[in-house]
């Protein structure tokens, strides 16, 4: 208990000089479902190559997790409006070898359009202190956070939209 | 412990107040409350349980320091607690990774090594250590060194200790080609009644990939070798070696027509024993490092999730044939199908147990003698008016496990059907109704009994949601000794960072996806109090 009190009160300590988490120079390493390494911080530089502007929604997510399925689907109509205007949908799977063989028949035939990374053994989740799926992270192209959430309930994804919209159109 | 907070206390404090401009941070916190009662052993006592985790991040450029804090006392499940559960400090650059503390690791598909955590059923195999890692876009190596401490899932005073090293590489030459291996070496020891078994194994595996034309093959092979020194009941030791290996394979299939196909098919022979000698302590099982994959569906639906087939990772073989089909934009198609056997057979003959072998012992067989195991799955669904979705299904399942010297046959056909209608912009409405008719030979009283589960919601989007769950059993030997449990649950969300959750009634039990989250919840009745921060 007093290392928790020492490690608090340092924390608390310090809170006023730091920031909230951002992905500004967080770099993660996964394989997409095709096998293919990348590194986060690569990905935001490409993004950034595009254009001035550009937001990524960074989801976690797994097979036998229906909201998380459900929000996917859902995100699609506002995916197709934005996508040209530098917005990136980064779907990390957390299944573990248990069911990840079925994961790329599974986005395949669903003819979903993001970007699928695996994450088999929650490494990256943990890391960025994912507790519960889905567990989500709006950023814009700097990897600033503009917005992190767990959980899904049908019609979230208006609020979700509204925040791509504020990270696009900003001056 | 102490001298970890220290050095952090004293990294953070010392350093210049500059620095501090480039820290990030992240706090996850997870309070549980918890009163009423529990079916404990097949008694009925009062439950109170309280537990805090609290998960601290701090990036500061290529560094990474985290740690976990948790105040488990009283638990709902496993050994009491309270402290700095976990902690680690990372670096990270240009695909170097190293890491001292606790950590999770995976080879492959876990054949010799798939470390993980379990929080629901107190199940934990990280490793407190060093570990290291490089890739780039043709080479992935790994070594993990550390001890682990691994808590018996049915009895949480058994701890068997371990002393892990192990190194992975794989290189990918072609695009169409990944090839790897591993080599994961371990001493442990392990309680019994008469000291502590002392093991030591030796897991060699190897891995290939293929990808091309839409196809994704893998194949990965492992061998286990044990030395044994096990003391005996009058003094002494016993010292004796055991072989054991597994293969595991899937080949899937993607085109573009909106098909998906995968087939997976696994021959674990990792300690194969006779029934007599089947204790699930023994020394020369498969260890709690390996979690090699289950090969058969994972379900979502509450009562399929129930009763789930239990894989003998030291000796079964099975395969399964999984479908996606998109009929159409707005309609899926999944189908399932899955079986599993033991390679060898069992039956008891006058009080005897005899043992049978067969030739063909790399494919399942669904002979009564061999413990067979099948499943069907066919699911439906269709998402009409806009996020308006209807998801039907149906499962025909048969498991006949060997047990207590003699066969255990349980059946089940079950139909869910899950839909969920948004009324307008913010407020939808959900209904989920499962029935299923189960036939377990063990039951005494009624072997054909019925379940029903019902699931009603009402949300707000962003906001909040209310559910009521009602179960209904004809099974007059459940074991929490009821036959209908009904709970209410209040979900509120405070902005995006908190999620505070309230539920009342009595539980069964099992998967339960609720407020757009989902987990393993133990039969419980009282209330329930749970808030999930994210800063």
């Amino acid at each position: 208990m007093k290392t928790f009190v020492v490690l608090l009160a340092v924390f608390l300590s310090v809170a006023g000089r730091v920031a909230a988490q951002d992905l500004t120079s967080v770099d993660l390493y996964l394989q997409d479902i095709d096998g293919d390494e990348h590194s986060f911080q690569d990905y935001l530089a490409d993004i950034r190559d595009g254009s001035d502007r550009g937001a990524v929604f960074i989801s976690f997510w797994a097979m036998w997790c229906e909201p998380c399925k459900q929000e996917m689907k859902a995100l699609k109509p506002v995916y197709a409006k934005y996508k040209d205007q530098n917005f990136h949908y980064l779907a990390i799977n957390l299944d573990n070898p248990r069911s990840l063989a079925k994961v790329k028949a599974y986005v395949k035939a669903q003819k979903l359009p993001y970007d699928f990374w695996l994450d088999p053994n929650s490494e990256v989740f943990k890391k960025l202190n994912g507790q519960s799926m889905p567990y989500s992270l709006l950023i814009n192209q700097d990897g600033e956070l503009v917005a992190k959430r767990t959980g899904y309930i049908a019609g979230d994804e208006h609020e979700i939209e509204d925040d791509i919209k504020k990270i696009l159109e900003q001056e | 412990m102490k001298r970890f907070g220290l050095l952090l206390a004293a990294l953070v404090l010392c350093g210049p107040a500059a620095l501090f401009a480039q820290v990030e941070y992240s706090v996850g916190n997870f309070m549980r409350y918890g009163n009423g009662e529990q079916v404990i052993g097949g008694q009925l006592r009062d439950k109170e349980y309280i537990e805090n985790q609290t998960n601290v991040r701090l990036f500061w450029d290529d560094f990474t320091v985290g740690f976990e804090y948790l105040y488990d006392d009283p638990p709902e499940f496993g050994p009491r607690y309270q402290g700095i559960r976990k902690r680690f400090v990372e670096f990270s650059k240009k695909g170097l990774e190293l890491r001292a503390g606790d950590f999770y690791t995976l080879y492959g598909k876990g054949l010799a090594m798939n470390l993980f955590e379990n929080r629901g059923i107190n199940y934990d195999t990280r490793l407190d250590g060093l570990r290291g890692t490089y890739r780039n876009r043709h080479v992935n190596a790994i070594f993990a060194l550390g001890t682990m401490r691994y808590y018996d899932l049915l009895n949480s005073d058994r701890i068997e200790t371990y002393s892990v090293r192990s190194g992975h590489v794989d290189v990918r030459p072609f695009r169409f080609l990944r090839l790897g291996g591993s080599i994961v070496g371990a001493d442990g020891e392990l309680p019994t009644p008469f000291g502590m078994d002392q093991v030591h194994a030796d897991i060699p595996e190897f891995m290939v990939t293929l990808r091309g034309l839409g196809f994704d093959v893998f194949v990965q092979r492992a061998w286990k070798r044990s030395s044994i020194m096990s003391p005996q009941p009058g003094g002494g030791f016993r010292s004796y070696e055991s072989d054991g290996d597994a293969w595991y394979g899937s080949i899937s299939y993607t085109s573009d027509i909106g098909l998906g196909v995968t087939f997976e098919y696994k021959d674990y022979r990792y300690d194969v024993v006779g029934e007599e000698e089947r204790d699930p302590n023994r020394p020369t099982r498969m260890l709690p490092m390996q979690n090699p994959p289950i090969v058969h569906k994972e379900h979502y639906f509450t009562l399929l999730s129930r009763n789930p087939h239990v894989v003998d990772f030291n000796d079964e073989v099975g395969m399964q044939l999984d479908v996606f089909y998109s009929v159409s934009p707005t309609v899926t198609i999944n189908l399932n199908g899955a079986m599993a056997s033991r390679h060898d057979g069992y039956v008891t003959r006058d009080g005897f147990l005899v043992t049978y072998d067969r030739d063909v012992s790399f494919m399942p067989t669904l002979d009564e003698k061999f413990s067979p195991f099948w499943e069907l799955y066919g699911e439906v669904e269709w998402y009409f008016d806009g996020q308006s979705y209807l998801r039907a299904a149906v499962n025909r399942r048969y498991d006949a496990p060997y047990e207590a010297n003699q066969p255990h046959e349980q059946s089940s056909t079950t139909f869910p059907v899950r839909i969920e209608y948004m009324l307008n912009k913010e407020y939808s409405i959900g209904a989920t109704f499962e029935q299923q008719f189960f036939h377990d030979s063990f039951s005494q009283k009624n072997p054909e009994y019925f379940n029903e589960f019902v699931s009603l919601t009402f949300a707000r989007a962003a906001q909040w949601s209310v559910t009521l769950r009602m179960e209904y059993t004809t099974d007059e030997e459940d074991k929490t000794g009821k036959d209908f449990w009904r709970t209410l649950e209040f979900a509120y969300r405070l902005g995006n960072q908190h999620i505070a959750t309230i539920s009342y009634g009595t539980e069964r039990g099992g998967l339960v996806c609720t407020s757009g989250i989902c987990r393993e919840i133990l039969p419980f009745d009282g209330v329930r109090v749970s808030l999930l921060s994210q800063l």
